[in-house]
């Protein structure tokens, strides 16, 4: 009997899990690792950052469902990974410290023979003093993050009800965030909302960011067919935002956010202030910080992970110019290259490089977009890591044999713009593939005819199904499996 | 942009000559309208899908 350790339950290392648990055989156990007993469709959190949704209609709970599809759940949060075992024996076991009801602060040791990283991000809020929930901002990035900032936005509208005016900054709170498109829903679904409520003219909204031009989204932006010529996203992102009457600053790093006013640095190497009433800005991302021991109790930290604490995998971490980048830098196996029996899924991996150009300001302060890794490309790459462990364990095969290269995969998202049944609107975007190949499309990066974006209700109307259709399959319910990643 | 540029909506009009907002092409109301329009909407429902299936299915 072997063990597979699944670290988290968020969308990789839940869809890991269930691939895992359905293909393997009772004489196998799967095991997840994870701090929260609930999970969390994350997309919808946007909706529950306007009031739109409850908490509780964008998450379950977690050991219900593994109990029906015999997987152990060990609510808990991983800390240490010793891969060779310690000086009392060989196998291979993560230390976890317990965060249960009943568990609290109790420690285990969970042994494994195959280990799968799916540990997500750590919202780095310290990195921009006063930012995020704990400082003078909101944030999105949890269903209580989300949760708090509906009543600030609440706030907001009930002072604008009284004849305030009101500034609503929202965007990036660091100079090298990701996941500009969660901000950019946040943003977009706000105006909505203060649209709805009557309050719009009250209101200023400004979006702020580290993209060195709107569209960019931590993906270079994409080109698309429209109207007869290839445009870039800036073009169709800056029509969005004009036609809201949203502002934009755009190649800022937030170097500070006091009780109501952001201070940030331009690309030009300027400081800058702006003031708000409500901000919602993102953190930015780095590995959970778990740590790595060998036998003899050396730490080996930074053989398995990178410095910004995401897991080393099978990528070229060489650090190239920007100009030698190349698709084939982006890891296929997700197999750690020091002990084949890690892998790293979803945020967890290290990617090689951005995807955006990196700039640096005339002061030297990185202000571009990290690489965002969406739920889409997580999932896929999770399934079919969990389908290599599983011939692996069943000794089909010795070594990973599917692959899921985000350079050669595509990704389809559905970016909301209001929620409404019949008012509302959604972007809806695919592109292929989400790494820019210049060596196969020299001119735009990627395939034109698998890349496309356009806004209108109908997006909405897909997000809806989207959110309980992954819901749905998420609590493995019948035909769980046929509902794509 | 800062503060003291010119900006869109402090001046209640979205193409402010010069402002950031003045360059960027902006929807007709035809092509607004159609964003919510049922019908259109529901056939643009059924060729985003096929859109992103065909883009599941690459992989
Ligand atoms: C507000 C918001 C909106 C988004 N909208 C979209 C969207 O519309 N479409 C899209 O494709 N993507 C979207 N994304 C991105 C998407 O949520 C991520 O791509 C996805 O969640 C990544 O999955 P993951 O499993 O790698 O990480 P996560 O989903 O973050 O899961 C990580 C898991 O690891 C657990 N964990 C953390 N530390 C430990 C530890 N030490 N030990 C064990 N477990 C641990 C966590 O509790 C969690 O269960 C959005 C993100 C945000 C923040």
């Amino acid at each position: 009997m072997a063990r597979l350790v699944i670290l988290g339950a968020g969308i990789a290392g839940h869809t890991a899990a269930l691939h895992a648990r359905r293909k393997l055989g009772r004489d196998h156990e799967v095991v997840v690792v994870s701090p929260n007993s609930k999970w969390n469709w994350i997309p919808s959190n946007i909706w529950v950052g306007v009031g739109v949704m409850t908490p509780e209609q964008v998450t379950f709970p977690l050991a219900p469902v593994y109990a029906k599809t015999g997987v152990t759940f060990v609510q808990g949060k991983a800390t240490c990974i010793h891969p060779e075992g310690d000086a009392e024996g060989a196998q291979p076991y993560v230390d976890v410290l317990l965060t249960g009801p009943d568990t609290q602060g109790q420690s285990q040791k969970v042994p494994y023979d195959w280990l799968i990283n799916a540990t997500g991000p750590k919202l780095n809020f310290d990195a921009t003093p006063g930012l995020g929930p704990n400082g003078n901002s909101l944030s999105v990035c949890t269903y209580d993050h989300a949760d708090h900032a509906a009543r600030g936005l609440d706030e907001a509208v009930a002072r604008m009800q009284k004849g305030e005016q009101q500034t609503l900054l929202i965007g990036t709170g660091h100079g090298t965030c990701t996941c500009q498109g969660a901000a950019f829903e946040y943003l977009f679904n706000v105006e909505f909302e203060l649209r709805r409520r009557g309050v719009r003219d009250k209101a200023k909204v400004i979006w702020i960011s580290n993209e060195h031009e709107l569209g960019d989204f931590g993906m270079g932006g994409m080109f698309l067919k429209r109207g007869g010529y290839i445009t870039h996203s800036r073009v169709f992102t800056e029509s969005l935002y004009t036609e809201r009457g949203v502002e934009w600053i755009t190649r800022a790093g937030v170097k500070e956010v006091g009780a109501r006013e952001v201070s940030y640095e331009t690309l030009d190497g300027e400081e800058r202030t702006q003031n708000f009433d409500f901000a919602m800005l993102l953190p930015p991302f780095r590995g959970v910080g778990l740590s790595a021991l060998d036998r003899q109790g050396d730490d080996i930290t930074t053989e398995l992970f990178a410095p910004n604490g995401f897991m080393r995998v099978d990528a070229d971490y060489s650090g190239k110019p920007f100009e030698a980048w190349s698709p084939s830098d982006w890891p296929s196996t997700y197999q750690s290259p020091k002990y084949k029996n890690i892998f790293a899924v979803g945020i967890a991996f290290a990617p090689p490089h951005a995807i955006s150009k990196p700039m640096v300001s005339a002061k030297g302060t990185p202000i571009s977009p990290t690489p965002p890794r969406t739920g889409m490309p997580s999932g896929v790459m999770a399934r079919q890591v969990a389908l290599n462990v599983v011939d692996m364990m069943q000794g089909r095969a010795t070594e990973p044999t599917r692959h899921a290269s985000m350079a050669r995969m595509g990704a389809a998202c559905i970016a909301s713009a209001g929620a409404s049944l019949f008012g509302g609107t959604a972007v809806s975007m695919t592109m292929f593939p989400i790494i820019p190949d210049f060596e196969k499309y020299p001119d735009t990066g990627r395939d034109i005819g698998y890349t496309s974006g356009e806004i209108g209700l109908a997006g909405h109307w897909l997000k809806h199904l989207l959110h309980y259709g992954f819901i749905y399959k998420a609590k493995a319910n019948p035909l769980w499996v046929v509902v794509p990643e | 942009m800062n503060d003291d540029d010119t900006s869109a909506t402090n001046s209640g009009d979205i193409r402010t000559q010069y402002g950031q907002s003045y360059y960027p092409p902006v929807p007709t109301r035809f092509t607004q309208a159609l964003r919510t329009n049922l019908l259109w909407q529901f056939l643009r429902f059924l060729v985003i899908n096929a859109r992103m299936l065909r883009m599941v299915r690459k992989h």
